[in-house]
């Protein structure tokens, strides 16, 4: 054990998040991204996707919040975080995020988590992965 | 509608954007989202609520088309944003290049005070179709 409790290995708090289409409008109004191919059902279905999609930044908000629970002092004050966005969330789908650290470092007196990310689809498939680093 | 970011070189610097998060809209965002980490209801900014404004806010000067989806993101956090606090995002071109009839661009923001003091620094690469 560290003095932060963290240690190699241990899962970060999942978050589960079933998304709906008036959560993506939300989203759009909330973060000023009106893309079409998040809103408009006969535009998204011209893309490469078929359908309306939600924003990355929508999911990665899933992602981050799970960081602000893990880590509700240091996350937004000394995190960094690194994903691919690897495939679109789909409205009505339920996603779950979860972590797990992978490091724990402590030098000069900081501590340093780092932790792999994941949102996963129903279908199993990953739609973002990343790395999070948390000076705590 | 690509053509504003075709004529743009790696490098080039947009013209900052000023911006301010109030508490109306940081629970909006925390709503959206779904957000139970309970940081909007305690009068604080969500983190991630000051990179998704800012890279809209880069979307929106280069005139994207609808068509263009996010890649990949780095976030790096020095300073959590307070409400009502002026935020200005300066905004670089890192890379910009076509394959495979997509569009490829690299935006580097950092986010300060207007004092100079950094909130976070983000690296945002989205595809657009040519």
């Amino acid at each position: 054990m560290t003095r932060n409790n963290w240690v190699e290995g241990q899962s970060l708090p999942e978050v589960t998040k079933t998304l709906t289409q008036e959560q993506v409008n939300a989203y759009a109004d909330a973060a000023h991204d009106w893309n079409p191919i998040h809103l408009d059902a006969d535009f998204a279905a011209g893309t490469q996707f078929g359908k309306r999609i939600a924003h990355g930044m929508l999911g990665l908000g899933f992602v981050s919040e799970m960081l602000s629970l893990a880590f509700p002092d240091s996350w937004g004050r000394s995190g960094g975080l690194k994903v691919r966005f690897k495939a679109p969330i789909f409205p009505g789908e339920t996603v779950k995020i979860s972590g797990e650290v992978t490091r724990v470092s402590d030098s000069d007196g900081e501590e340093t988590v780092t932790c792999t990310v994941v949102c996963v689809k129903p279908d199993d498939t990953e739609a973002i992965t990343g790395t999070a680093t948390v000076r705590i | 509608m690509s053509s504003l970011l075709g004529a743009l070189e790696p490098g080039h610097h947009f013209e900052d954007q000023s911006f301010t998060i109030d508490s109306e809209m940081a629970v909006a965002y925390a709503k959206a989202v779904g957000d139970e980490s309970q940081l909007a209801a305690e009068g604080k900014v969500p983190p991630m609520a000051v990179i998704a404004l800012g890279l809209s806010q880069v979307i929106e000067a280069l005139k994207l088309g609808g068509g263009t989806v996010h890649a990949s993101q780095e976030v790096e956090y020095t300073a959590p944003a307070q409400l009502d606090q002026p935020i200005v995002a300066t905004t670089v071109l890192k890379g910009n290049s076509v394959r495979r009839g997509s569009r490829f661009a690299t935006v580097v923001t950092t986010f300060k005070t207007t004092s100079g003091d950094g909130i976070a620094r983000a690296i945002s690469m989205v595809i657009v179709p040519e």
